[in-house]
């Protein structure tokens, strides 16, 4: 037993440290709703300028300290809170990008300074050297004044939360940043005041490590973040005690492993892989809506823009023949840079699939190249396989491991998914690349042959450069099909194409999976580049994971032109010698990573070039244009649109006896009501009556507590939305879900196509020619009916809102969908367009024969076009009749102007009004 | 208890609120449509439409949450289209938003903090506490386990810990019992007769809220439909004015 306590007391001691570099993670996440993968890097930065006015230049420790912590934790907290500002408005992919960027920035401005090794620090601390008796444990009185300093931080930091004023509104902006503005306080600047506390912690939590036995060592610093991760989902990201111990809790159980890992080797390692055990534990099994990020308004994606089909075609030539000239000229630097720039371009292709197109971020691309080719080693050298075999089965290796990956996405939004990655890379690198099975325990690594018969540089080059050809022909194919378009979908509103039928997890996995596969096959054809794998390549490393993140997120173009592009940063340092060149590289990439992030992605091209290059090439068609130019009169069989209604059974929507309470509120009460084919029914009732929560149990985004709801006579109670969406229910949202960056044809075409793909993995990857047709057809259908054919090719973000929501209808149209559930359609439409959005339901339902429920609160367009209606109020039906029997409703009317009383002035006033005709507006 | 300071009314005759053709919306939706409109000073006027009309986002206008694309808007007197709801809120606005205005992860105590003028923290309590004896009752309590009446006490309660030259209130009865609307209604009656507190009332209850007013302003698919005194509004069938008839 006691041989334990040493290593407890050093748990304790870095244990001390994660957690108040979690803290001020903590801190500054909840105020700002910015998760700062660069947490690290201010840590990092901070113990640059401690060692270098400290060490250098010879300060006093203390005064270096209080500098550091003050001036450069203070400033960084400044320009932290500006960044976080902008990102805020950003997609999550960019938030990640942006404070990721950090991490580059500020390794590469240090390694540049400082070089790559880890520097010894002298010990500074009072009686650094001397040590006391404890239990028979010898403890440095350095090491209690470390989890001193921390503890006091923290400390210092709870009180200022639970007692100060300050501290309250900090609380206060988690909660309603509005509301504080509305009571007289900035929250821009509370939220300053966080984000430089936050980097004062940081800057303290990276003075104390460089107290450790690990010095100044740059990439330690700044994965040091990731133990803070772990601490901060121990304490739920929102618990400073509760992270504070979560940092105690890893910085222990990492020090007692690494006593055991002497005895078991199979134990190796594992302790640096502690805190992305906790960490993606504790996110799979929390609650999801505790993992909830705060939400904010993002900004809609750029608009995109397509170069003509001519233009594409010549830029293809153009490029491919530059590329294969190059080992014409390239002489001594073909390997490692443009065959480097082959397989980067490769690992570009994969990790833009799931970035650029499905809207994903993964930060553990480099792990995947690793299992490729370690895989291909194994496959090739061991068990014997022909060189190509071998590189086809690696990349399947991988396959299944990207499915698992895939996994927590299902669950996980976007920024956690991306931590999550993060810790599966550094796991796979911390635990398994030093095994025997994988870069093996010796130095040198592991053999990567090349063929025999492409052995030379030049050979190699070509070969590799025809696996390039062959994936950008795959990626353009993806992008070109179905696969291609529902991850667009996906990527843009998942709840709209889940809602339409798609079943978002199986895409989810698909997207990973095939990335896996591209990747895993760069990592193999990059080892066979150099000869050799190991465990230490840069290649391999979770930081080139960021690295690969950056240069995608600055790269301009759309796929796969981003991939080659930046592939071809990878000759840079080949050109420009001197050994700070690739940190010089990480410092551009990171730096120019952070600017496009605030600025939501690379801009499309100038509306000059663009023009330009119409011109000179004529219009872009843009794929989705066969979807529009289907004639109505091709001979489809329109009747195979719809789903058929099952014989014997009342067709439509019905509720009967809904109720759904959350906990002590009763939403709804006892309600039963009918959605019938033919005909357009309305929900209304005042605000809060619990109309939304009716249409949500009906399109299956709530479980009701009570009753049932069916479609055609089906009990769909609890079914998925995308299974009901499969019976025949579309629906529309209240705040519009449309895929900004498609155009508005392929919008519509989604409709159809996301149910067709449905939930099989073979039905999502290709689209069979008679679903093309059908979906072509319903599309143009679709669109003539709501009047949108005119806008066919726009692009969607670009529309107004009266537009968007006949682009939203037409979708539904599209579906095999005969009941359509309209959310508040009217809302954000003026008079004229509201009549004219009504005129097109009645000729919807008129041509379909379908049914439509409409929650609404424009009496007007409720009055106009519903046949027959149901008032809520208080969760309770209180009516339900035709229009001129529910304008006559005292009830009704005693609901909509509240209480008794308003239903006798009521009643006076209608009184009133006969005798004098005249009163009115 | 502390006396707060009481400033007196405004010196000038400048109304309250004047809102001057204010276009206003969300990105890509325009809401209010030129809206034209003014609280007198000391004045109580009551905002009705129907749901969806543009009543709560004429309300965050006024505050400063939304920024207008067009128009005018002017607190006692001074342009403030320009200014962040914080600094209109020192100028003396208190925009009591619809839903509870509160923080439901803080204490009652802390959210009448977050309420108070810096140093009027006590003062604050102290007022709140006399106004609703209730919340002193539960002033270590979390406010998001209050009930929904409880909640929307804490919400009024700024309404008085500090004076306030002017109240926007967002369908403060939605959702509360009979009883509780009766208090709050009482209470808003209470600050009003000080007369040196103007009041723009948006309420489901719109008799009640005709009852307090001097005017009243009936707003339809953000336009100003009807406007003028409270017992003209009240003889008007202000439901088919709802339904589009008007």
């Amino acid at each position: 037993m006691s041989s334990i306590l040493p290593f407890i007391v050093i748990g304790i001691v870095n244990g001390a440290v994660y957690g108040l570099a979690a803290t001020g993670l903590v801190l500054t996440y909840k105020t700002s709703g910015i998760f700062n993968f660069g947490h690290g890097a201010l840590a990092t930065a901070a113990a640059y300028f401690f060692y270098w006015m400290y060490q250098d230049q010879g300060w006093d420790w203390k005064i270096a300290a209080l500098v550091t912590v003050v001036v450069v934790g203070g400033v960084m907290g400044l320009i932290m809170e500006r960044l976080s500002r902008a990102l805020s408005r950003q997609r999550t992919a960019w938030k990640v990008v942006g404070t990721a960027g950090l991490i580059l920035l500020v390794q590469g401005l240090g390694t540049i300074k400082f070089g790559v090794d880890a520097r010894k620090v002298e010990p500074f601390l009072p009686k650094a050297k001397d040590a006391f008796k404890l239990l028979d444990v010898n403890i440095r009185y350095s090491q209690v004044f470390v989890a001193a300093i921390a503890l006091v931080a923290v400390a210092g930091l709870y009180i200022l939360f639970r007692y100060t004023r300050l501290g309250v509104s900090m609380r206060a902006v988690v909660d309603d940043p509005d509301l504080l503005d509305l009571q007289g306080t900035d929250p821009v600047k509370v939220r300053r005041i966080s984000w430089m506390l936050g980097s004062m912690i940081a800057s303290i939590s990276g003075i104390l490590i460089l107290t450790t036995p690990i010095g100044l060592e740059p990439i330690f610093l700044t994965f040091l973040v990731v133990q803070a991760f772990g601490a901060a989902a121990v304490g739920m990201f929102s618990s400073i005690p509760l992270t504070f111990a979560g940092g105690l809790a890893i910085g222990v159980v990492e020090s007692v492993f690494t006593k055991f890992e002497v005895s078991n080797s199979w134990l190796v390692g594992l302790n640096k892989g502690i805190p992305f055990i906790i960490l993606i534990i504790v996110m799979l099994v929390t609650p999801k809506h505790k993992l909830a990020p705060p939400t904010s308004a993002e900004a809609r994606p750029a608009l995109q823009w397509q170069g003509p089909a001519s233009m594409r075609t010549g830029a293809f030539v153009v490029v491919f023949a530059a590329l294969a000239s190059v080992p014409l000229w390239a002489d001594n630097k073909l390997a490692p840079y443009w065959i480097g720039a082959l397989t980067m371009t490769l690992i570009m292709l994969s990790l833009g699939l799931l970035v650029r197109t499905a809207g994903i971020v993964s930060l553990c691309t480099a792990a995947f190249a690793a299992i490729g080719a370690v895989s291909f080693s194994q496959l090739h050298s061991n068990v014997g396989l022909p060189w190509l075999v071998a590189l086809m089965v690696a990349g399947l290796i991988a396959v299944p491991i990207g499915a698992v990956i895939a996994i927590p996405s299902i669950r996980l939004s976007g920024l956690f998914l991306a931590l999550a990655t993060l810790g599966f890379g550094l796991l796979i690198q911390n635990v398994f690349y030093r095994r025997s099975y994988m870069f093996t325990v010796l130095a040198e690594g592991r053999k990567m042959p090349r063929p025999s018969w492409a052995a030379s540089n030049r050979s190699y080059y070509y070969l590799v450069l025809a696996v390039v050809a062959i994936a950008v022909l795959a990626v353009s194919l993806i992008h070109r099909g179905r696969l291609g378009r529902v991850l667009l979908g996906l990527s843009d509103s998942p709840r709209a194409v889940s809602t339409l039928g798609l079943s978002v997890n199986t895409t989810r996995v698909i997207v990973f999976c095939v990335g896996a596969y591209i990747a895993a096959i760069a990592g193999a054809l990059h080892g066979a580049m150099l000869g050799v794998a190991d465990a230490g390549s840069s290649f391999f490393s979770p930081f080139n994971s960021i690295i690969l993140i950056a240069i995608l997120a600055l790269a301009p173009f759309r796929a796969p032109w981003y991939a080659i592009f930046a592939g071809v940063t990878q000759v840079i340092p080949g050109y420009i010698e001197g050994k700070n060149t690739p940190h010089v590289l990480t410092v551009i990439f990171g730096f120019f990573a952070i600017m496009v992030a605030l600025e939501g992605g690379p801009k499309a091209m100038p509306a000059r070039l663009q023009q330009i290059f119409e011109s000179k090439f004529g219009r872009s068609t843009p794929a989705s244009r066969r979807g529009s130019r289907a004639s109505t009169s091709e001979t489809v069989d329109l009747r195979r649109l719809t789903p058929s209604v099952p014989a014997g059974t009342v067709p439509g929507l019905s509720v009967t006896d809904l109720t759904v309470r959350f906990g002590g509120l009763m939403a709804v009460d006892s309600v039963t009501m009918a959605a019938p084919m033919g005909r357009i029914t309305g929900l209304i009732g005042p605000n809060g009556a619990g109309k939304t929560t009716t249409f949500n149990s009906c399109s299956g985004l709530n479980r009701p507590t009570h009753g049932t709801i069916a479609i055609h006579g089906a009990d769909v109670s609890n079914m998925s939305p995308h299974g009901r969406a499969r019976l025949g229910l579309g629906r529309s949202f209240q705040i519009m879900e449309l895929c900004e960056s498609l155009t508005v044809a392929e919008n519509v075409a989604l409709g159809r196509e996301s149910s067709q793909a449905g939930a099989r993995m073979l039905s999502q990857l290709v689209a069979p020619r008679s679903d093309i047709r059908i979906r072509d057809v319903a599309t143009a259908e679709a669109l003539e009916l709501c009047g949108i054919s005119d806008l066919a090719q726009l692009q969607a973000g670009a529309l107004s809102t009266g537009q968007r929501r006949l682009v939203e209808l037409a979708r539904c149209l599209a579906g095999p969908f005969d009941i359509l559930l309209l959310d508040e359609p009217s809302s954000g439409l003026d008079h004229d367009e509201t009549a004219k959005f009504g005129e097109i339901l009645r000729t919807v339902v008129r041509e379909r024969g379908c049914g439509i429920l409409l929650v609404e609160h424009d009496m007007e367009l409720v009055m106009d076009v519903c046949d027959y209606i149901y008032v809520l109020d208080f969760g309770r039906l209180i009516f339900e009749g035709t229009p001129p029997s529910v304008a006559g409703s005292p009830d009704v009317q005693a609901a909509y102007l509240g209480s008794e009383t308003a239903k006798i002035a009521a009643l006076e006033a209608e009184h009133d009004r006969h005798e004098h005709e005249e009163v009115g507006s | 208890m502390n006396d707060i300071a009481v400033q007196p009314p405004a010196a000038s005759d400048a109304p309250a609120l004047h809102l001057e053709n204010v276009v206003a919306g969300y990105e890509h939706t325009t809401v209010l449509r030129g809206v034209s409109l003014t609280v007198p000073a000391g004045a109580v006027v009551a905002l009705l439409g129907p749901n969806g009309a543009g009543k709560s986002t004429l309300l965050k206008t006024v505050s400063g949450l939304i920024r207008p694309t067009s128009g005018s808007v002017q607190l006692f007197g001074n342009e403030v289209s320009k200014l962040a709801p914080n600094q209109r809120a020192r100028q003396g606005l208190c925009h009591i938003p619809e839903g509870r205005g509160i923080y439901k992860r803080l204490t009652v105590r802390e959210n009448l903090v977050m309420q108070s003028i810096k140093g009027g923290e006590q003062t604050a309590i102290d007022r709140a506490t006399e106004a609703f004896p209730r919340l002193g009752e539960r002033l270590g309590q979390l406010a998001g386990t209050l009930s929904g009446g409880e909640q929307q006490m804490l919400s009024m309660a700024r309404a008085y810990t500090r004076h306030q030259k002017l109240i926007l209130v967002d369908e403060a009865s939605l959702g509360l019992a009979p009883i509780v609307v009766d208090a709050i209604f009482a209470f808003l009656q209470r600050i009003v007769a000080e007369g040196t507190t103007s009041l723009l009332i948006v309420d489901q209850f719109v008799h009640r809220a005709l009852d307090m007013a001097q005017t009243a302003y009936v707003l339809n698919r953000g336009e100003i439909t009807v406007s003028g005194t409270a017992a003209e509004v009240r003889g008007m069938d202000v439901f088919a004015e709802y339904m589009g008839a008007g």
